[in-house]
């Protein structure tokens, strides 16, 4: 399984020269199988460079088919989908996952961000391609196309998220953005097991650990919640990820020395256009 | 002052004037021209077809756009398409910049910023895109800019200084090409 990051960024979008290393888009990871299979974590900002890239290919004549997996609706995990080329082109699929913390159900929650307030898109319907909106509750297990996929909820300040565990080709890999636990050393049981023995865990780490202090309670962990959980649960390998927008190349490359110096597993900085072999 | 455009559920332009100095410039964006399409309170798959009632509609939102821009220094105008990606796309709710600067020659403006610019347009293709209009421009007697962020104008003709086109001032905040002589005419 391959792993792609087409977004890294948490909050809101960067741009500058100081950016450009780990990239200014905002959340979306493209997993992909041996066989060629797909999924899309998120549709951030990030999404929208993934777009033109299927654009190159059977999705520009209609004939491609996409499962999204949304961690939630906040708007830096949404934000791409009104851009998202693939959903003007009648023919494709587009598949939409996930639940919903607020009480309104995700498909009315998706069809708000295409209001003309919003959009003028107007509504899911007016897309070209054939959208699906398909609910479940975190807890819950489902196959997609070769990908097996486990859910669990995770805290995320005064809400919750959707972690991901996802497994293909044998291989396993663990989405864990945006989450804070109690504190950065006591993972939910629900991210332990998400984790457990992951080959690649994708994690949250928005905060260096030293500003961490001044930020507790927005949702958001500190780089070594991650080093923390993947030492705990066994995963191999850790990318930090959800970089703040105010972290420049500088400072995410000092968080994650910071972070390596932790622990002996390896740990990188997730960065926007790197292609991970898991 | 509020100016009503032509933009999918409609969108406001300004046009605000110094008390003091009576310098004014505007604000025009989103806004698509006044001619194939008539953007209501309804989504648009592609062109519809225009009654006679559209296109007057039209004609009078443009004659006050006119209106409310005469005389103004500088004019940020939405002009987010090249003439071939209008063409594919008129019902988006979006101008080229030849829209503008029509619109500024008709209302005698002396300055132009093109604004909103297309995603997809890289810095090499903003390059050649401010050369191209600051010429045309300059042919009709309007002086072409591109915005660029941490851009910074003053208004009014006679306040230019440093190299840059009149009234024109670049801060340098370590954006790409912010610290060029001439940064703003790239």
């Amino acid at each position: 399984m391959k792993v792609r990051f087409w977004g890294v960024r948490g909050s809101f979008a960067m741009c500058g020269p100081e950016f450009l290393r780990y990239g200014g888009n905002t959340t979306s990871v493209e997993l992909v199988t041996a066989a060629g299979k797909r999924v899309l974590i998120d549709l951030g900002t990030g999404a929208t460079e993934f777009a033109k890239a299927l654009m190159a290919t059977e999705f520009a004549a209609g004939q491609g088919e996409l499962p999204v997996l949304l961690s939630h609706t906040h708007l830096d995990h949404i934000q791409g989908l009104p851009f998202f080329t693939p959903l003007f082109i009648k023919g494709n699929r587009i598949r939409l996952y996930g639940a919903d913390p607020t009480g309104s159900s995700l498909e009315a929650t998706l069809q708000n961000q295409l209001a003309p307030h919003y959009s003028p898109l107007g509504a899911l319907e007016n897309l070209a391609a054939g959208v699906s909106v398909d609910p479940f509750t975190p807890g819950s297990t489902f196959e997609i196309d070769g990908f097996s996929i486990a859910t669990a909820r995770v805290p995320h300040g005064s809400m919750w998220t959707t972690g991901f565990r996802i497994t293909a080709d044998g291989k396993t890999v663990t989405f864990l953005s945006d989450v804070e636990y109690a504190t950065p050393e006591q993972p939910t049981a629900e991210a332990l097991e998400l984790a457990a023995n992951a080959d690649l865990l994708i994690h949250d780490a928005m905060h260096a650990d030293h500003e961490y202090e001044h930020r507790r309670g927005w949702g958001h962990s500190p780089a070594r919640a991650g080093i923390v959980l993947a030492e705990r649960a066994g995963a191999q390998r850790v990318a930090l990820f959800h970089h703040s927008p105010d972290a420049t190349d500088e400072t995410i490359d000092a968080i994650v020395e910071h972070a390596r110096g932790m622990t002996s597993l390896p740990v990188f900085g997730a960065a926007e256009g790197s292609y991970v072999g898991v | 002052m509020p100016i009503a455009l032509n933009h999918p559920f409609g969108s406001v332009g300004y046009r605000i004037t110094e008390r003091a100095s009576a310098q004014a410039w505007a604000y025009v964006s989103d806004t698509a021209p006044f001619t194939e399409v008539l953007h209501k309170q309804h989504f648009l798959h592609g062109l519809e077809e225009l009654t006679d009632e559209d296109r007057a509609a039209l004609t009078s939102m443009r004659a006050a756009l006119i209106e409310a821009l005469r005389g103004v220094d500088t004019v940020v105008y939405d002009t987010h398409f090249l003439p071939e990606e209008y063409a594919r796309f008129p019902h988006y709710g979006h101008s080229t910049p030849d829209h503008a600067l029509d619109v500024c020659t008709d209302a005698k403006v002396r300055r132009l910023v093109l604004y909103h610019h297309a995603p997809s347009h890289g810095d090499d293709q903003m390059d050649e895109i401010a050369a191209r209009y600051a010429a045309l421009g300059a042919e009709r007697g309007v002086e072409v800019v591109t915005a660029r962020e941490g851009m910074e104008l003053t208004i009014g003709a006679s306040s230019g200084r440093g190299k840059g086109p009149a009234g024109t001032t670049l801060p340098g905040i370590g954006k790409p090409g912010a610290a060029t002589d001439d940064g703003a005419s790239t």
